[in-house]
Formats: C-alpha cells, sequence, structure tokens
C-alpha cells in the first residue's frame, strides 16, 4: 500500500499526489481499507445507524413524536426512579417521546446536511472550476469574492439574511449554501490550476476537446477524492451550524423537531429535567464526531502527505 | 514592506465596503424593514409616514447613498427597542465580548500546545491516540450545548458558578470553557502535525548528529519552527470566535457582549441595532485580520513579495 502511493507519487502524474482507482473497484478497496481502521469502522457504522433510523423513522419510533401527553408530562428516563418503560429516554414538557422525537430529528438533520453541503459543494465547485480553468480576469473577480466573503462575520450575516427571509428548511439550507461556497471554490481553483499545466489536458486540447469536455470528463473526475473529503468535514461544520442555527429559534421551527431544536425547549427545564437537553446533544455530538473520523480517515488514505502526519512517520 | 502595508489596507477597506454593501442588500432588498419593525396592528397611514420617515420611499440608489454616507460615519440611527444611539449600544457591549474571546484564547493556547507536542513525540501511543479522539470530540461538540451542560453540572448541581450574568470570574469561567472547546481541539491537532512535520526533517537529524540534548533539539528546534502554523491558525480561530463563534456561548450564559446583542435586535427586529452589530463586528474582524498579516508579512518576508 505504502509502495503503491510512493510509485504514483513518482511517475508524476498530478502535483496533488491524490488519486481514486477507477470507481466500483474504488470503493471496493476503500471499504477494505475501511474493515482495518477500527476507529474509522465504528464511526461509520454508527453513522449507517443513524442514516437508517432516519429514513425508517416512522417504522421504529416507538410513539408518534408530536403525540403531547400532559400527564405523562417531564418524565425521567426508564433507568430512574419514575420513569417507565413505555419512554426509554423520558418525555418533555409536553410530554412527547424524547427518543422518537431524536429519531425523527435526525431526519431532519442529515436532510439539512445533507443538501447544505450539495449546494455550496456545487456551487463552489463550478465557480472554483471556472477560475481555475480560465484564469485571467474571471478568476480575479471569483476570488477577491471569495477572500472578502471569507472575511465576513459569517454566523452574523446568516443570522441577518433569515431575519428577513424567515425561517423555514429551504432558506436555511439557502444561507449555509451562501455562507459555505468559498471552501469549495478556493480548493477547487488551486487544484485544477495545477492540474490545467498536465500533459493529458494538453492531450486532450490537442485532439480537440471543447473547453466542457475538458472540466468535466477530464478535469472534475480526478478532483473527486480531494472534494469527497472535503465535502464530509464540511457536513460535519454544517451539521452544527443548523443545530445552532435552530437552537437560537432562527433554525428549525415547530412542530418540525430536530436536535438543536430541542435542545432549545429543553434549556428552560434543566434545574428540574436534565434529559430534555442532555440527549439530544449527545446525538448530535456523536454524528458530528463520527463524521469527523470518517473524514480525517479519507483524507489521511487519500492524501499520502496527510498519512504521515496523521499516523506519524515511519522509523 | 510599506507598500505591502498600503495594499493590505486597501484590501481591508474592501473588504468593509463589501460587507456594507451586503448588509443593505440583506436590510433593504430581501423585504420591507418597515413592514418588518412595525408592529401588526399598525395603520396603512402609519406605515406609510414610517416609510417616509426612514427614508425607505426614494429610489434604491438614493436610499444606498444615504446609508453608504451613514455607515461611514458610523451613524445607524436609534435603536428602535432602547431609543438610543445604536452605535453606543454595541460599542458598549463590545468589552465583554473581547474579554470573553482573550480569555479564552489564552485557555486554548495555554492547554493545547503542550498536548500536541506530547502527542507528536509519540505518536501512535495511546496519548496520541487519546488525543487525537479527545481534539475531535472537542470540534464536534456543539457549543451551546457544552454551556447548557457545563452550568447543570457544575453550576445548578456543584453550586461553584453562576449560571449566567457578567461580573466576577465566578461568571466568567464556564462560558471560557465553553467558548474555547473548539479551538482547543483544532490547536491541538495542527500542533501535533506539524510537530510531527518537524522533527521528520532533516536538520532534526543534524541536531542530533552534533549531540545536542533532547529537550534542545525538541523545544528550541523543532517547536519554534512548528509555532509559525500554529500562531497562523490560533490567530484565525480568533477571528473566527469574534466573527460570530460568541453568539451562542453569549446566548446561553446571558453574557453581555455584541453576540448576545445581535440575538435581542434580531428578536426584536431592531434593524439599526442589527446593522450596527453587523458593522462593527466586520470591522473588528477586518481589523485583526489586517493586523495579523501585516505580523507575518514583518516575521516571514516572502509573504511582502507575493
Amino acid at each position: 500500500m505504502q509502495d503503491g502511493t510512493f510509485a504514483v507519487a513518482e511517475q508524476g502524474e498530478f502535483t496533488t499526489e491524490r488519486r481514486w482507482p477507477p470507481f466500483l473497484h474504488g470503493a471496493w478497496a476503500l471499504l477494505g481499507q475501511l474493515v482495518q481502521d477500527r476507529v474509522a469502522l465504528t464511526a461509520a457504522i454508527f453513522l449507517f445507524i443513524v442514516l437508517l433510523a432516519a429514513i425508517l423513522a416512522p417504522y421504529i419510533a416507538p410513539h408518534d413524536p408530536t403525540v403531547q401527553n400532559i400527564t405523562h408530562r417531564l418524565q425521567p428516563p426508564s433507568w430512574l426512579p419514575g420513569g417507565s418503560q413505555e419512554h426509554l429516554l423520558g418525555t418533555d414538557q409536553l410530554g412527547r417521546d424524547i427518543l422518537s422525537r431524536i429519531i425523527y430529528g435526525a431526519r431532519v438533520s442529515l436532510m439539512v446536511g445533507f443538501f447544505a453541503v450539495l449546494c455550496a459543494g456545487g456551487v463552489g465547485t463550478t465557480l472554483g472550476l471556472i477560475s481555475g480553468y480560465y484564469g485571467g480576469r474571471i478568476d480575479n473577480i471569483i476570488m477577491r469574492l471569495v477572500d472578502v466573503q471569507t472575511a465576513f462575520p459569517g454566523l452574523l450575516m446568516a443570522l441577518a439574511i433569515i431575519t428577513m427571509i424567515g425561517p423555514s428548511v429551504r432558506n436555511i439550507i439557502i444561507v449555509l449554501t451562501i455562507n459555505g461556497w468559498m471552501v469549495y471554490a478556493r480548493m477547487i481553483r488551486g487544484t485544477s490550476l495545477a492540474m490545467r499545466q498536465s500533459v493529458f489536458i494538453d492531450a486532450a486540447r490537442v485532439i480537440g476537446a471543447s473547453d466542457r469536455r475538458i472540466i468535466f470528463l477530464h478535469l472534475l473526475p480526478n478532483l473527486a477524492s480531494p472534494l469527497i473529503t472535503l465535502g464530509t468535514l464540511e457536513l460535519a461544520r454544517v451539521i452544527l451550524a443548523e443545530a445552532v442555527l435552530s437552537f437560537l429559534g432562527l433554525g428549525i421551527q415547530p412542530p418540525a423537531s430536530s436536535w438543536g431544536l430541542m435542545i432549545n425547549d429543553g434549556h428552560t427545564y434543566i434545574t428540574m429535567a436534565w434529559w430534555l437537553v442532555t440527549f439530544p446533544g449527545i446525538a448530535i455530538a456523536l454524528t458530528v464526531l463520527s463524521v469527523n473520523l470518517v473524514a480525517t480517515w479519507l483524507r489521511a488514505i487519500t492524501d499520502p502527505l496527510q498519512r504521515t502526519l496523521q499516523y506519524g512517520a515511519r522509523q | 514592506m510599506l507598500r505591502y502595508i498600503i495594499r493590505r489596507l486597501l484590501y481591508s477597506v474592501a473588504v468593509v465596503a463589501g460587507v456594507s454593501i451586503f448588509v443593505f442588500v440583506i436590510t433593504h432588498m430581501l423585504g420591507d424593514p418597515a413592514r418588518m419593525m412595525l408592529p401588526l396592528e399598525a395603520t396603512e397611514e402609519e406605515y406609510l409616514a414610517f416609510r417616509h420617515q426612514l427614508g425607505l420611499d426614494a429610489p434604491l440608489h438614493v436610499q444606498f447613498f444615504r446609508f453608504a454616507r451613514d455607515a461611514f460615519r458610523g451613524d445607524f440611527g436609534d435603536s428602535l427597542w432602547q431609543r438610543e444611539p445604536a452605535m453606543g449600544l454595541v460599542l458598549e457591549r463590545l468589552p465583554a465580548t473581547l474579554l470573553l474571546v482573550a480569555i479564552s484564547t489564552f485557555l486554548a493556547l495555554l492547554l493545547s500546545i503542550p498536548l500536541g507536542v506530547l502527542a507528536a513525540l509519540k505518536p501512535r501511543s495511546l496519548l496520541d491516540r487519546l488525543c487525537t479522539v479527545g481534539s475531535l470530540t472537542g470540534i464536534s461538540i456543539p457549543d451551546f450545548w457544552l454551556g447548557v451542560m457545563l452550568i447543570i453540572i457544575f453550576a445548578v448541581r456543584a453550586g461553584w458558578f453562576y449560571t449566567s450574568g457578567y461580573g466576577t470570574w465566578k461568571h466568567l469561567i464556564l462560558p471560557a470553557i465553553t467558548l474555547a472547546a473548539r479551538p482547543i481541539g483544532r490547536i491541538t491537532l495542527i500542533a501535533r502535525s506539524s510537530m510531527i512535520d518537524e522533527l521528520s526533517k532533516q536538520y532534526m537529524a543534524t541536531a542530533r548528529a552534533k549531540g545536542l540534548r533532547e529537550s534542545v533539539i525538541i523545544y528550541r528546534h523543532a517547536l519554534k519552527n512548528a509555532l509559525i502554523p500554529i500562531i497562523t491558525l490560533g490567530g484565525w480561530q480568533v477571528t473566527r470566535l469574534l466573527a460570530g463563534l460568541t453568539v451562542a456561548t453569549e446566548t446561553v450564559f446571558a453574557w453581555p457582549g455584541v453576540g448576545l446583542l445581535a440575538i435581542q435586535a434580531i428578536e426584536r427586529r431592531d434593524l439599526p441595532l442589527i446593522q450596527a452589530d453587523v458593522f462593527v463586528v466586520a470591522l473588528l474582524v477586518s481589523g485583526l485580520n489586517l493586523f495579523l498579516d501585516i505580523c507575518y508579512a514583518f516575521f516571514d518576508p516572502r509573504i511582502r513579495f507575493e
């Protein structure tokens, strides 16, 4: 494995030294590598379970997350005195089942995360490719925009925009896109700028391929690996951002539930019912931690330099 | 050097101008500020009068000209909530935020550099693994939730600190820890990887061949060089904290800084106050960026000629 990566580097195909094998074969090889890293494997399995729970929420949630039952309000988790088997993680101030609300909350948090990463990644990658491939004045304009926006107070801007256009799932995704596209643009531009000089791009141009063909069929596939790694890292950031927005009351609105919103709801009851805020917070922390662990692992296996930094140089 | 500073200064001016344009677009074009600020039961006459009073019936370019002129003077009008100039209210809250950010940054540097160095000296050891997973946990925990949990454990149950407010060190400790969690994780990771990077370089072999003591090699040679990326990231983390990461923490602890003020202004739909708050924060962030960049250029002459 170690030898293989050095071989790629020595051929000097790309300066980035990151590469995935052809796609299907790559996915299989990736799985093989994942099994060897226990921490990353645990994280990946946890994420898979969360994803499954989000998709299958109506079938596995023990209760309807919106049904209120005032007589059962603020019941502690089942293992504490006063708790019941019926509500494993207890109930909230309106008697709703916390476990069911967490399962349904996974849907919202993951969906917002995926779409926000997809939109920001799409916008950022397109602008980055244009910037890196064409260079010149358009590159200058796009990169100045990236610079200026990176210096913006991001969260405050997001809050101001949400105040004006109103909170909704769609608007949160829009705001997170406006907030996040720059990272992709900068990374893609840098890599494609270096790649533009390489022989296989010249070859494509010589046989008469159009710009669009070169960008989408030659440049983009070679950017897949850093892009997937960056997307995973950004997913962690975006899930946290949605949680913060919802906690501040400017994200997901009731009756829908999200993990951040549950913490906002339970915040008032911390002196008498700690479980209202504890469990949704654990759900966010474990999910984001798993995403981060998988991203770190991805970066390590696709980038030899990162691998050295990650695991230490072989003595 | 002077040329670099001037160019960098012009760039900062461009950023602040960009922020002002953005704020104008957000507040004047994404919705109707007059409708937003008036109570729901306001009559049509009141609405039109209010619109006129705010100058919102003028053509858009005239409005923008007025907005830019007032922003240049730092005058965003009176806060609707406090009936005082919005700018003054924001400046009043600024020291609390700066104090919180300074203490958190100090805490983060104090903890994470030794941790990162220790982890880097023994890669793949138990300590190293704990450090890496611990850092990733620090990055992954939502700060507002960490704040609430700290309140439950150390303020409500143990009673060691106050749950919220501002004034003594007992108010300060919990929010500072909350805010420091993410920078601690990030800086530990970068300290570790840049130390590993330095330790694998050729000059380490030279230093060892000269027979230098291990402590001299590690602290005077490796750490000194490894500090450059650490300080770069540290500076960047401070700008991120100022740029809005304090909002959630200040809200949880009712810490009277600019972040909490922004949320209070948003809840009350107090447009002048929102504008002043965002503007001051943007000014602060680009000022700090400017300072950091000039520092880098001073210490690393290559940057000046880029």
